[in-house]
């Protein structure tokens, strides 16, 4: 093993290797906080739209929005579960869940408190809210703690301490060696 | 606030003597708990459990549902004069069985049996002859030691493959002293760095001063998962899981990353089935192209009835009586033993020779008769899969209950970790994993729903 080629070694960090556990953990992240995001605003705008109709008519529109994007709602489900707190995919918790475990690979812990924060926000209410208003304060809540993530990992990944001069020029000498 | 009285009670208790009176090293942690009263202490609980939820500092049971390790903040107490005694016992059980392991598979062991050896489902032929960097096998290694009270600590079983926890120790005793200050006041806590030690251990595995090393794990789903994790990042070496390596042409191990492919030195290793995650990984191990943390073949070692022989390699080995006691156990494959634990099963504790996390452990005084029967059925139709204990009251520990607002007492363990490096110097981590069992069990194993706790060593 002496003759490894390779001095980047244990100093390099774990975080400077992209390999493609990591690439494949940070594109789910991605795509689960988008997939949350979108469905917190389509849920919001429903909610919007329907507060002179009562919940039925929220039901209806999200039932509609949910089709559009290819959730089928059974019979003796509601549309309004389906799009918020069922345990899959479809639902924005589920998409969040899903951010966090990706996130546990990849992400700052930074970012792994954002998510939790917004589920903790989901988690927090009582008794399942039906009413269009309360739909609409619930997003109005967890749309801003999305936002926020977004900051979270703008700030994480991408503003991190300056680099020490040394560590600039060791760098630039190993990049010179490859 | 109320703690329950230990008068009358058969079971010795870490934080007060049998006079009900706090134990002169609680009595610092005992006025902090009480100046902040239940409220106070059922606010501080309720902040240091969202902390480790947002955190997501996870032991799943389920993979797939997140689940957080639950914790009791109130930390155990060791005193220095007991930690002394652990930290040369743990030394000297790993040299021992080090010794054993690397005699074991390059021919020459006669202190266990040979057929013992060989229905150990983790004994691996094709390790035989095999010499690992520097000769040591395990590197990391784990035992679990229970206190009978006075500073007597008995080892229950040693950890060779895979010794999980050491994470969970580091973290509960981080958050309680950033989210109860004043319960470190006026104690003087061992302090220690797992990572120089670690780092310079896979450096003397390695003819590499600078090797390459990565933290192998089986994914974000795994029960440990946030162990890996952490580790990675406290070590500052890449978390990888099975796709990312692969054995080249020239037998090393690789590791795909974005700019190239670049060799591997040491592969601190979290999977059990290599070849599984990795085709040909063992075969590189076994050619000397990659070193394993911890190696191929510990497992023989691991083995619950192999645990009988372990004091008898304290002996042969190192020369030395052996510094810690461990339960009396007995081997069901001989005919004596076996009649007399069928006989006194109410006393004795059952396991599978190769169970772990709580799993296989039938604490016989704890069950109903039905079951007790057919354990013992199951005894008597492979004596060789299993082997007895002799039951200890082991110590209890006061845990604080939110509900009731008050400390209750449980059984608890202790899991010590120690490193081995390839120069043979051992470095044992003061405190521990305390792991605590449910109300009424004296099964302690997170994997069984048991808590953790901090772990102090105090002068």
């Amino acid at each position: 093993m002496s003759d490894s080629t390779d001095s980047r070694a244990i100093a390099l960090g774990a975080n400077r290797w992209i390999t493609d556990s990591r690439v494949y953990n940070l594109v789910w992240l991605g795509r689960w906080i988008e997939r949350a995001q979108t469905i917190a605003r389509v849920v919001r705008w429903a909610a919007r739209q329907d507060l002179d109709w009562g919940s039925q008519g929220l039901e209806t529109v999200l039932g509609m929005a949910a089709s559009i994007r290819g959730v089928n709602v059974g019979p003796g489900d509601t549309a309004l579960e389906m799009m918020l707190t069922r345990d899959s995919s479809a639902s924005l918790r589920g998409c969040l869940v899903a951010a966090r475990f990706n996130a546990t690979h990849v992400a700052p812990v930074e970012v792994i408190r954002v998510i939790g924060a917004a589920i903790e926000l989901m988690d927090a209410q009582g008794p399942p809210i039906t009413t269009p208003e309360g739909v609409g304060d619930l997003m109005d809540r967890v749309l801003p703690t999305l936002e926020e993530l977004h900051a979270t990992i703008e700030e994480a990944w991408f503003h991190s301490a300056p680099l020490s001069e040394e560590e600039v020029y060791r760098r630039f000498v190993q990049q010179q060696q490859q | 606030m109320v703690a329950a009285s230990a008068k009358g009670v058969r079971f010795y208790s870490e934080w007060q003597d049998s006079g009900g009176r706090v134990r002169p090293h609680y009595a610092g942690l005992a006025e902090a708990a009480g100046g902040l009263g239940s409220g106070g202490l059922a606010g501080r609980w309720d902040s240091a459990r969202r902390r480790v939820d947002l955190e997501a500092v996870t032991f799943y049971l389920d993979p797939g549902s997140y689940r957080v390790m639950p914790t009791d903040f109130l930390p155990r107490v060791i005193p220095l004069e007991h930690w002394e005694t652990i930290a040369a016992g743990v030394s000297q059980r790993i040299r021992a069985i080090n010794r054993f392991l690397a005699d074991l598979y390059n021919g020459g062991q006669d202190v266990v049996p040979d057929e013992v050896i060989y229905t150990s489902q983790y004994f691996y032929p094709e390790v035989q002859g095999f010499r690992p960097p520097k000769d040591v096998f395990v590197h990391i290694y784990g035992v679990d030691l229970v206190h009978l009270g006075d500073g007597r600590y008995v080892a229950l079983e040693d950890n060779l493959r895979i010794p999980s926890g050491i994470s969970y120790q580091l973290k509960a005793v981080g958050l309680a002293a950033e989210i109860l200050p004043e319960f470190t006041d006026g104690y003087e806590i061992l302090s220690y760095d797992i990572r120089d030690s670690y780092l310079n251990m896979f450096r003397s595995l390695s003819g590499n001063p600078e090797p390459v090393c990565v933290l192998l794990t089986d994914g974000k789903y795994g029960a440990a998962f946030f162990e890996h994790r952490y580790l990675s990042d406290l070590l500052g070496i890449p978390l990888v899981e099975g796709p990312d390596l692969y054995v080249g042409q020239d037998g090393r191990v690789y590791v795909r990353t974005l700019d190239r492919d670049i060799p591997v030195d040491v592969i601190y290793r979290r999977v059990e089935d290599l070849d599984l995650f990795v085709p040909g990984l063992r075969g590189a191990y076994l050619e000397g192209k990659v070193a394993l943390v911890n190696g191929i073949g510990t497992g023989a070692a691991d083995d619950k009835l192999v645990f009988l022989w372990v004091p008898q390699m304290i002996e042969r080995y190192l020369g030395e009586a052996p510094v810690l006691e461990q339960a009396v156990s007995y081997n069901l494959a001989d005919l004596d033993s076996r009649r007399y634990v069928l006989e006194n099963l109410d006393g004795l504790v059952i396991k599978t020779r190769q169970g772990y996390g709580g799993l296989g452990v039938f604490v016989m005084p704890d069950l109903g008769a039905a079951y007790k029967a057919r354990v013992a059925n199951n005894i008597l139709q492979n004596p060789l899969m299993f082997i007895a204990q002799e039951t200890l009251d082991f110590s209890q520990h006061m845990v604080f209950n939110e509900q009731s607002g008050s400390l209750e007492p449980r059984h608890i363990d202790l899991r010590v970790f120690a490193a081995q490096s390839g120069d043979g110097s051992v470095s044992v981590f003061p405190g521990g994993l305390t792991r605590v069992a449910l109300p009424g069990s004296r099964i302690t194993n997170n994997s069984s729903g048991g808590l953790c706790k901090p772990t102090w060593v105090v002068r």
